[in-house]
């Protein structure tokens, strides 16, 4: 039956490619339609949903709309810890349109991936904002403060299960960090990983763990509701308007602070180089950029040029240890 | 009565003229993302996030809900038509309802899943507005434990799939595990077969092995196969509309697809795939009992009760992501980055410090299950008429459409390239009679189960007992050596009548028979 059938055929195949074609412009909307005003690409080394991911959408905002860029696209290549994206960007040489957020698990997953790409094969820019780890357990659980906690997982390291987030991020290298802070081997760390806070939430609430390491963002709400008790928070300070204790103030000599930053590929010249720098400037500065560090609870932690690849360089060296110490590179 | 009322209060927020607009948009782009393999949900969402900076919460939560459930509802129709799931919770769809396609009973297959996923909805739906509390302490009850024991449910139930031949069931099952452990393990952080291929450290994904051996394998099977390129079958099937004998037939599959779809939103790490099976084995199951079983030739059971719970899990997903802040898929968890982007805090408080959202956003779910109902029933028949194209068309097209489907997620060419890689395999797998259903099992359930047992082992320090340790995993162990007795009577059974000819070949390979 050719003749019937082939009208059905045209039909069939326009829907398809009418169909697949908005799907295409949905994509294509968040991509550059003007190449020759300002156009910047946001790459986020994660999925889309998870705190990179975030930090890249609220810049994309401020950036927008404060006419700093016309048009601004995100694009999300998760995998390998972070490395995935990171070798895209590496492989970019001497663009200056070109951003990637990092932050302090690309580090853990440049180790762990024992990646051939390194921090030394992008130009890092900028560190943005902070984020804490927190020590809770539930509400009903026997361990009153970070000292008690501390007491009891140094005689017995293997017997407190500990729920965090993936191997080679903030909260994984906090526990064994802590753990190793206490004089305990950081190997005889019981980490139970989970993805997301929300999984470890459960993971506490349902008693699988004794123990969670999670960010404070994401455990805020239980928190203020009174389900789950928060032992100790990582920043060196407390923080302001936070009434939880420092895991310093528990006894154990450590800070750290989930940072993301921004980043920029290789091999810019000055003017590039120039250029990106002040856009940062620029974009810390937006309103919108403020309401979103207050929003999500992020603390302002503005770092550039020379001082921030210090710090770069410091944290790499105290994390690599740990790693190595972790038996995970 | 107090929910209800409130409930109602919701229903006036949603159905002001713009409320609708937006629930409209939802469930239609929804149904588009769910058609098209490789762009999920999640993707969506996610592409449509900088909308919270322009809407109103309420607009935009109404919105990427009805995009959430909207894409179950469209996941069925390739899956159905052409043998490519848009979503992996329709993988179990394709069984039944591409063998029910190649019958000429398309249509049919589209209506009992459309009716399915409406059924699923709103009963779910109805759960989650009057229940949330309770199925949030039932979420609690399960550990590691309880979810290592449901995924060997799952493993034993669809067993059913390669008892025709067992080895190469098993041969198969072993090469979906196989290509699920590839990539970063997650507890460990150790690299496993990647070849030092950096591109591979995330693992395969489950729409390229899912899309490859489906789609891209028939494909080629049916271009090696002599008269491979014969005209398309006759499909005429008289009444477009379900007939009052289906009808009867698939009532209970949507109500049993409902009870087991409902637990499965609101605990983690469950997913949408897990009830499906469980709702295919156990209509397999009992289609067998009454002694007339179209299973492998295209049974409607196996495409209402299926579609049925994936669309009952989307729905009672809301209840962990709202009244815990938890979210147990990918899209749930953009949806909660989108909370925190209008300065929410999804959690126990929400109910209270944004009643009217969140009423306002469970009665825009009943108005877009509504409206999805309305728009996708109609269109039935007309998505069956697209297999009166020529087959090398409708191939031609398929290829395309699994190509950009693959390569819009994430933009890979590698990607790409492993998507052929798969659908030769598939062709192999095809031109030696193994079955493929197996390999997708593997694929979902494998890392399921070795995560959620090493979780286990973590949690108790290496006891075993742990696993044994609740009354909810004992039960589960119950019900799976029921389940496993039956499946040994009944071969013991065939094997007395001694007449192993014809129908264990045509069980072989339940999909993907062309």
């Amino acid at each position: 039956m050719p003749a019937p059938s082939r009208r059905e055929m045209l039909a069939g195949v326009i829907g398809a490619a009418a169909l697949g074609g908005g799907l295409l412009e949905v994509r294509g909307s968040e991509a550059g339609r003007d190449r020759t005003g300002s156009r910047v690409e946001v790459v986020v080394p994660a999925a889309a949903g998870g705190g990179f991911d975030t930090v890249a959408r609220q810049a994309q905002h401020a950036l927008r709309e404060n006419g700093l860029a016309r048009t601004v696209e995100v694009l999300n290549l998760p995998g390998g810890g972070g490395t995935v994206g990171l070798s895209h960007v590496a492989q970019q040489a001497g663009r200056a349109d070109l951003l990637m957020v990092m932050g302090t698990s690309i580090l853990g997953g440049i180790r762990i991936t024992g990646s051939a790409t390194t921090l030394a094969d992008i130009t890092p820019l900028a560190k943005l904002a902070e984020d804490y780890v927190v020590v809770a357990v539930r509400a009903d659980s026997p361990i009153g403060s970070m000292a008690e906690l501390a007491r009891r997982w140094r005689a017995r390291p293997r017997e407190t299960a500990v729920a965090g987030g993936a191997v080679g991020t903030a909260d994984h290298l906090l526990a064994a960090m802590a753990l190793h802070g206490l004089g305990a081997d950081p190997a005889d760390l019981n980490y139970i990983v989970y993805s997301g806070d929300g999984e470890v939430l459960t993971a506490l609430l349902s008693h699988t763990a004794d123990v969670a390491v999670s960010s404070l963002n994401g455990f805020a709400a239980q928190i203020e509701a009174g389900q789950v008790r928060a032992l100790a928070v990582s920043s060196a300070e407390r923080l302001p308007g936070v009434d939880i204790p420092t895991v310093r103030e528990g006894g154990i000599d450590l800070d750290l602070a989930n940072w993301r930053g921004l980043a920029a590929p290789p091999g810019l010249d000055r003017r590039a180089r120039r250029r990106l720098d002040a856009l940062v400037a620029d974009l810390v500065e937006t309103p919108q950029w403020r309401s979103a560090l207050q929003r999500f609870g992020w603390r302002d932690a503005l770092l550039t040029g020379a001082d921030f690849t210090d710090f770069l360089a410091e944290e790499d060296r105290r994390l690599t240890g740990i790693i190595e110490g972790l038996g995970l590179s | 009565m107090d929910a209800l009322s409130l409930l109602m209060g919701g229903f006036a927020d949603a159905l002001t003229p713009v409320n609708l607009l937006w629930c409209l948009a939802g469930v239609v782009l929804g149904t588009a993302v769910g058609v098209l393999p490789g762009l999920g949900s999640s993707m969506a969402v996610a592409l449509l996030l900088p909308l919270t900076f322009l809407l109103e919460p309420t607009a935009a939560f109404i919105m990427f809900a009805g995009i959430y459930y909207g894409g179950q509802f469209g996941g069925a129709t390739t899956s159905i038509l052409l043998n490519t799931p848009g979503q992996s919770s329709s993988i179990v769809t394709a069984f039944e309802g591409h063998a029910m396609a190649l019958r000429g009973r398309a249509a049919q297959a589209l209506a009992a899943s459309v009716i399915g996923s409406f059924v699923g909805g709103i009963i779910a739906t109805t759960v989650v507005a009057f229940f949330a509390q309770r199925m949030v302490a039932f979420a609690l009850g399960f550990g590691p434990a309880e979810y290592f024991a449901l995924a060997m449910l799952a493993f034993v139930s669809t067993a059913a799939v390669v008892t025709s031949s067992p080895a190469r069931g098993i041969a198969a099952l072993g090469m979906g595990i196989a290509l699920s452990v590839v990539g970063i393990d997650d507890q460990s952080g150790a690299v496993r077969m990647t070849l030092g291929i950096p591109q591979l450290l995330d693992g395969v994904d489950i729409v390229v092995v899912t899309v490859g051996l489906l789609a891209v394998g028939e494909v080629l099977h049916s271009a090696f196969r002599p008269g491979g390129d014969a005209p398309a079958r006759a499909l005429d099937s008289g009444t477009p509309w379900l007939s009052r004998a289906d009808w009867r037939r698939s009532w209970g599959p949507w109500l049993r697809g409902t009870a087991l779809g409902l637990p499965f939103g609101v605990v983690p790490a469950g997913g949408a795939e897990i009830p499906t099976f469980l709702s295919y084995g156990a209509e397999k199951a009992l289609a067998r009992r009454r002694g007339r079983s179209e299973f492998g030739r295209g049974a409607i059971e196996g495409v209402a009760g299926p579609e049925a719970a994936n669309n009952a899990t989307t729905a009672t997903a809301m209840i962990p992501l709202l009244g815990l802040g938890l979210p147990t898929s990918a899209t749930a968890a953009v949806m909660l980055a989108a909370f925190q982007q209008y300065g929410m805090q999804p959690g126990p408080l929400l109910f209270e410090s944004e009643g009217d959202l969140v009423w306002a956003l469970l009665a825009s779910m009943f108005v877009g299950t509504v409206l999805l109902l309305v728009i996708n029933l109609p269109f039935a028949p007309l998505w069956a008429r697209l297999l009166r194209l020529p087959r090398r068309h409708l191939y031609a097209g398929l290829v395309v459409f699994a190509t950009v489907g693959v390569y819009a997620g994430k933009g890979s060419v590698f990607e790409v390239g492993l998507l052929y890689a798969v659908g030769a395999l598939g062709l192999l797998m095809r031109r030696y009679g193994i079955p493929v259903a197996p390999v997708l099992i593997g694929v979902i359930l494998g890392p399921l189960a070795e995560g959620e047992l090493r979780r286990a082992m973590a949690a108790s320090q290496g006891d075993l007992a742990i696993l044994v340790d609740s009354g909810i995993a004992v039960g589960i162990y119950a019900v799976i050596l029921a389940v496993a007795v039956g499946l040994v009577a009944k071969r013991v059974r065939d094997r007395r009548r001694a007449r192993p000819t014809g129908r264990a070949a045509e069980e072989a390979a339940p999909s993907g028979r062309g």
